[in-house]
């Protein structure tokens, strides 16, 4: 489901997200990196989806963040796509509209308000999310529709997919702390940091296994099933 | 309001060729596809008063739904439709009917996101053809309904709804005003729960044993509808409902519903007990 615009904008993001690559080899300063491997799982111990694992620097001398690559959300048969976007503060986001139909995406979380007049296609701009934090988005017409993007400050995040595991390669050596947020997880994100360190070692790279537990909470949302007479949203 | 039945049908069009004319105006517009197969089970089906003369029927129902829906503005948006419903009884063959109409409605919200209140303005007209002939009526309705999420599992909702029958014979015409209630509570993310309390007043059709009904109206029919013959007859009383219900979400795209309407019609110092159970599935587009 993507488009000629953006599949240019994607390609040029990979073009980017390997230069990224090549230019954190080369300011980590030496040749040693970490790779952290993650599991996040439940209290019943079942693998967590979507959630978002990122390892802030704790060194004063860390490297520059990149600057970070430019990302999509999606809507595709009246949900967003993807449920979970991390991103990096800086980046901007477009919010292409793959209905045939308008929709309306509004945020009014503190770390970013914003609201798309009713649109189909493209918007007429992309969205600059600058300030770290949880962004809940809707849409005002159909409200069970829900996603949200999650802000860091760091270079080093990713996402789980349905096996809960997530792997970061390539963190310049150094001292990081390592945490989960996920939008049905009770408690902060600070209440789950975990120390990450790596050291030269032999000249091989440092490998680290880290698991989080967290404790979900269900999501409420406006129901989309269908209703015959007086649905729910018409 | 439209009690007078030759309004009926010109206000339904007209309230028809106005919502079409602000869709067509709309840049975009989406399709609706409804569907909804039902199993309802009806405890008095003829409105009888003492529990001998009740007679119970179960219908299936199949229902389509085709219109658009248009968002004319961030805050506004516009629904119509062509509406077809069939009851095909199991018992009472002559109550089978096929119900076809057309409805609009516009709906306004205030502000942005599922916390923020709605108001419905709507009305339709449909034609509901009998089996038995002398049944067949034009419907017209038309009502205003408002709305909001109280709390992340809480939705409430309030509304009045007028309805007017105007039959083939006019001994039965009905009509009503109803005001009515409803809160949701979402049970688990995936299971909707309901319950309803509305209170109706107007002109119903209730059925006795020919002799018993004559004294109650003058112009009591003789219907054969029910295996033996009933009078059947208008009746200005007051309606009390409770309803009950639980929806699944099966998929985005289908839902399976159960539940319940205990009626309690209050006429001539007489209660005329029904309850009407019905399970079905509904498909959205």
């Amino acid at each position: 489901m993507i488009g000629p615009r953006e599949g240019k904008m994607i390609s040029s993001q990979f073009r980017r997200m390997v230069l990224s690559a090549a230019l954190a080899v080369v300011c980590a300063g030496n040749a040693f990196a970490m790779n952290v491997r993650a599991i996040v799982q439940d209290d019943a111990g079942k693998p967590v989806k979507d959630a978002v694992v990122y390892a802030t620097s704790l060194d004063s001398e860390a490297p520059l963040p990149q600057k970070p690559l430019d990302a999509v959300m999606d809507q595709q048969d009246r949900e967003f796509v993807p449920y979970v976007l991390p991103i990096q503060a800086g980046t901007i986001v477009y919010f292409p509209n793959h209905d045939d139909l308008r929709h309306q995406v509004y945020s009014i979380s503190p770390a970013k308000k914003f609201q798309l007049p009713l649109y189909k296609g493209l918007p007429p701009a992309p969205v600059l999310f600058d300030r770290p934090g949880a962004v809940a988005l809707g849409c005002n017409i159909h409200d069970w529709m829900i996603a949200y993007i999650y802000v860091v400050e760091t270079p080093y995040f990713t996402k789980t997919g349905e096996d809960g595991r997530v792997k970061m390669q390539n963190l310049p050596q150094g001292t990081y702390e390592v945490r989960v947020w996920h939008p049905l997880m009770k408690g902060a994100p600070e209440s789950t940091g975990k120390r990450a360190a790596a050291a030269p070692r032999d000249g091989a790279d440092n490998d680290l296994e880290l698991s989080f537990r967290i404790t979900l909470k269900p999501e409420w949302r406006p129901p989309r099933a269908p209703a015959v007479k007086g649905g729910e949203y018409r | 309001m439209l009690q007078d039945r030759r309004l009926v049908r010109p206000a339904a069009a007209l309230l028809f060729i106005a919502a079409l004319f602000i869709m067509t105006s709309a840049a975009h517009a989406e399709w609706l596809i409804d569907a909804e197969f039902s199993a309802v089970y009806e405890s008095n089906i003829n409105g009888a008063i003492a529990g001998q003369d009740r007679k119970s029927d179960v219908a299936l129902v199949p229902a389509v739904s085709f219109g658009h829906y248009a968002q004319p503005a961030d805050s506004t948006s516009i629904a119509v439709s062509a509406d077809m419903k069939y009851s095909g009884f199991a018992r009472f063959s002559g109550l089978d009917h096929l119900e076809s109409g057309l409805a609009a409605s516009v709906k306004y919200k205030w502000g942005l996101g599922s916390y923020a209140p709605w108001i419905k303005i709507f009305g339709s007209g449909a034609h509901v053809d009998f089996r038995e002939d002398f049944r067949d009526e034009d419907l017209a309705r038309a009502g205003l309904l408002t709305g909001k999420r109280m709390y992340e599992r809480i939705f409430a909702q309030i509304g009045y709804a007028y309805e007017s029958g105007s039959a083939r014979d006019s001994r039965f015409d009905t009509r009503n005003g109803i005001v009515s209630a409803k809160l949701d509570y979402l049970l688990t993310e995936s299971v909707q729960t309901w319950i309803g309390y509305a209170f109706g007043s107007g002109v119903y059709i209730a059925n006795l044993p020919f002799s018993g009904a004559a004294p109650f109206n003058p112009r009591a029919v003789v219907v054969h509808t029910f295996q033996q013959p009933m009078g059947a007859f208008q009746l200005r009383a007051d309606a009390r409902i409770l309803s009950l219900g639980a929806r699944k979400t099966v998929t985005n795209h289908w839902s399976v519903d159960v539940s319940a309407d205990f009626i309690d019609i209050f006429g001539n110092e007489r209660h005329y007990p029904d309850s009407i159970y019905k399970v079905n599935a509904a498909y959205s587009y």
